[in-house]
């Protein structure tokens, strides 16, 4: 079971070699692992954001080195896991810029939501 | 929205939209700081960037990468006459970040927003979600696809 989500990024990638399987975040279940993989196991439910090389969350079946790899959150169904990785590790990234705490402070993110 | 917000209020912005610049009058004038997504990176910033680590790893050619420089330097050079730090970054995708964002949503910290789950099987559904995002107006949350 593998559930991408679709983000604006995928309109913005152009890279047109085909076929070009779209998506890059994903939740889901592992149903096999290689001979050297040691983070996890066939069952786990897990959540990535791919890495380019295995762009394609667009598909019943994803692969990915185990580096991008990480066990879903136990209290989130897949789809709300698969909603997350792109956007949100790009959001904690982005704050984890700012050196010291933003606690107290005014954080200002424009577009954080769009109007019908 | 340039008028709704008080001049020098504030201390981040997370730049989404491209308007990094717009908004550095609005920015405090001490420790403040802007991070892009959306404005464009530095030459040596989009070389290194995951996205184009990959099966043929491209490089940026010469020209693009003194153009991208030279826009990049410049609204750091902006941003400083306003005492603001601004900075493009690109997503560097790895599991010991989804790993603290599992603790942080396992401590209710954050929570998922899906807006639209579809069954990739029902093909209609799934194009009408697409019209949606693409034209980013009227959706709330993430579009899911499942599966199952």
């Amino acid at each position: 079971m593998i559930m991408p989500s679709l983000s604006i990024v995928h309109f913005l990638t152009r890279q047109y070699r085909f076929p070009y399987i779209i998506g890059y975040d994903v939740a889901g279940t592992v149903v096999e692992v290689g001979t050297d993989v040691q983070t996890l196991k066939v069952g786990d439910e897990v959540y990535a954001r791919l890495p380019e090389i295995h762009r394609g969350s667009w598909a019943e079946y994803a692969k990915s080195t185990e580096a991008f790899i990480a066990l879903k959150p136990t209290n989130m169904s897949f789809s709300e896991a698969a909603s997350l990785p792109l956007a949100a590790v790009t959001a904690l990234q982005a704050f984890n810029q700012y050196s010291g705490s933003l606690e107290g402070k005014t954080v200002f993110i424009p577009a954080g939501r769009t109007f019908p | 929205m340039l008028k709704a917000i008080e001049p020098r209020s504030i201390d981040f912005v997370f730049d989404t939209m491209g308007q990094a610049m717009d908004f550095l009058p609005l920015m405090a004038e001490k420790d403040s700081f802007i991070v892009s997504i959306s404005t464009l990176p530095s030459g040596k910033t989009l070389q290194n960037a995951p996205i184009l680590r990959g099966a043929t790893d491209p490089s940026v050619p010469f020209v693009a990468r003194a153009f991208l420089d030279a826009g990049d330097a410049y609204r750091r050079w902006r941003a400083s006459r306003f005492g603001v730090t601004y900075m493009y970054i690109f997503l560097d995708p790895n599991a010991k970040d989804l790993d603290k964002m599992s603790k942080f949503a396992e401590e209710g910290k954050i929570k998922a927003v899906v807006g639209t789950a579809v069954p990739m099987k029902q093909f209609d559904k799934v194009i009408e979600a697409l019209e949606v995002v693409y034209n980013g107006k009227g959706g709330l949350g993430k579009t899911v696809f499942e599966m199952v």
